[in-house]
């Protein structure tokens, strides 16, 4: 797997869209998901209204960034041209100690041997000058960290 | 014996449809939609003066309108669309029996026309995001493939989620990568052993063994390129009358015997985000299915299932009862979905092999099955169930 400051080719996500605070966040090296101040349900992908009591002040936390492997699947042959480049590579369903699952991707050796179940932290890798992409990696040490 | 009361609260298949089925159709959408609505029409004894209702695939790029032009419709009252792609497939025929059973019309059209090689293609990361340059793309699909929050990660196909799906299904059940390959790769040869001997289907002439499967390149672990459907160019159309006038305008009129359609949060579009990764729909869709239809999953004789994939196979089967949960791995590994197995299943050849219309094709499928006309015949079949990814579904009956 190639190392995401060699990739060459980089796939933004299309900005002036709910996801804008996940991305602004992951700049700062924040996983953000929503929360209602209310009830205190959090969720992923966001929405405009409280899925569980349909407030409409929600908002944005950082999540802990811990969470344990749901699903994993290695791509091996590029959809696009653009991902050429990191094929192989891995799609990864994460779901965040807080309940909500997210799209990502595992940095370690072997991610497709990686049993599901594995406890993971968010890591913040940078690719290209604007893309900051939250990724996990397995907790290892007593800390929890990486 | 159904009286004649319950069968104007129910709905019925008098014709169907389906162009010829290729990798280029060297003409548009539109007039292919014509050629499969005028095929079904023939075959139910109509005109398109008879016509007075649409339902299409929101998906479909053939509009209501332009149709309504073409073939010089004269008076539609009812139009409809049903949304997520072949999700909607069963649901066209929900959405069309709903208008001739409440009076809002009477004879209702559902069509899907698409030219999926010549044209655009599903399959492909091009559909899903904007390439900006040769090192940059943006993501920006509305739905979870190269959506903004999946496709910088590179979740760019529908084959990347059918992946993340049966890996958490081995999961769950207790099987490996090699356990899931020899199940899918059952179904990938047995539809295509179906396929050789259904003149219609596009892989009639293209033989697969499990050899064959095996030995492909992997797309994405642990799906091969025997996993995925085809990419066609075709249309298929069919034709909804209520049941009790049914039985005055053709001979063997195909029964609706049930419709359901299913959203829960993150159910679609293509679900990623549903608590249940490795299921399509709770155990409430399937009951209400079999209760609308006062059948149970021993009713049935033939199965007809929305294949995208491999995968929505062993899933589907499981969740509509048809094999205990955990068991499609073992019932398909012991070919119980061929000729002779307990539950003939996509006996076309499916969208694997037969072709890919996005599912209609499936449902004209159990409508010949019902009739007794199919290429690949299960003798005796009265009742078949249908599903698209449990999104939408149907029990179809034989007349009685």
């Amino acid at each position: 797997m190639t190392d995401l400051a060699a990739r060459t080719t980089v796939i933004r996500p299309l900005m002036g869209r709910p996801s804008d605070p996940f991305w602004e966040g992951a700049r700062r090296g924040e996983l953000l998901i929503q929360r209602c101040p209310s009830c205190r349900a959090r969720w992923h992908p966001p929405s405009p209204s409280c899925p569980r009591c349909g407030r409409f002040d929600v908002g944005w936390i950082p999540s802990s960034g811990r969470g344990t492997l749901h699903s994993l699947a290695v791509v091996r042959r590029a959809a696009h041209p653009l991902v050429e480049d990191w094929t192989p590579y891995n799609i990864a369903l994460v779901e965040l100690e807080e309940g909500p699952r997210i799209v990502s991707s595992v940095w370690c050796d072997d991610p497709g041997s990686l049993p599901f179940g594995t406890e993971l932290i968010v890591d913040f890798l940078p690719v290209g000058l604007e893309l900051v992409l939250p990724v996990f990696r397995p907790r290892t040490d007593q800390n929890g960290e990486p | 014996m159904t009286a004649a009361s319950d069968r104007r609260q129910r709905g019925s298949i008098i014709g169907i449809g389906q162009t010829e089925l290729s990798r280029d159709s060297g003409r548009s959408e539109l007039r292919l939609a014509i050629e499969a609505i005028q095929a079904a029409l023939a075959d139910a004894g109509l005109s398109t003066a008879d016509i007075d209702g649409l339902v299409r695939f929101q998906k479909d790029t053939t509009e209501e309108a332009h149709l309504v032009a073409a073939l010089g419709l004269p008076n539609v009252r009812y139009h409809s669309q049903v949304g997520y792609g072949g999700s909607a497939s069963c649901g066209v025929v929900g959405n069309a029996v709903a208008a001739v059973v409440s009076g809002q019309a009477s004879t209702v059209v559902c069509y899907r026309s698409l030219n999926g090689r010549s044209g655009t293609r599903f399959g492909q990361g091009s559909h899903y995001i904007d390439t900006e340059s040769a090192w940059s793309g943006v993501a920006r699909s509305d739905i979870t493939v190269g959506s903004p929050l999946t496709g910088p990660y590179g979740l760019l196909a529908p084959a990347h989620q059918f992946a993340l799906w049966i890996r958490r299904y081995g999961h769950e059940h207790g099987f490996d990568d090699d356990e899931l390959s020899r199940a899918l790769g059952a179904v990938a040869v047995t539809q295509r052993r179906y396929a050789q001997t259904n003149p219609k289907a596009m892989m009639r002439d293209r033989p697969l063994t499990l050899d064959d499967y095996l030995a492909a390149p992997t797309l994405v672990d642990p799906l091969r390129l025997y996993d995925f459907c085809l990419e066609t160019d075709g249309a298929v159309a069919l034709v909804v009358s209520r049941a009790d006038r049914a039985r005055d305008q053709v001979d063997v009129p195909v029964d609706v015997l049930a419709a359901q359609q299913h959203l829960s949060p993150h159910s679609e579009p293509i679900h990623l985000y549903k608590r249940e990764l490795a299921s399509f729909a709770p155990p409430a869709v399937a009951d209400a299915l079999y209760t609308q239809a006062g059948l149970g999953p021993a009713d049935i004789d033939v199965a007809e299932i929305y294949d995208a994939s491999t995968v929505m196979v062993p899933l589907a089967l499981e969740d509509f009862g048809l094999c205990p949960r955990g068991e499609a791995v073992e019932f398909l590994t012991a070919e119980e979905h061929g000729p002779t197995g307990r539950l003939p299943t996509n006996t076309n050849g499916g969208l694997l092999s037969e072709g890919y219309v996005n599912g209609l094709n499936t449902v004209t499928e159990a409508a010949r099955q019902l009739r007794g006309t199919a290429a690949n015949q299960v003798v005796g079949a009265r009742h078949a169930l249908l599903t698209a990814a449990g999104a939408s579904s149907l029990i179809l009956g034989a007349p009685e």
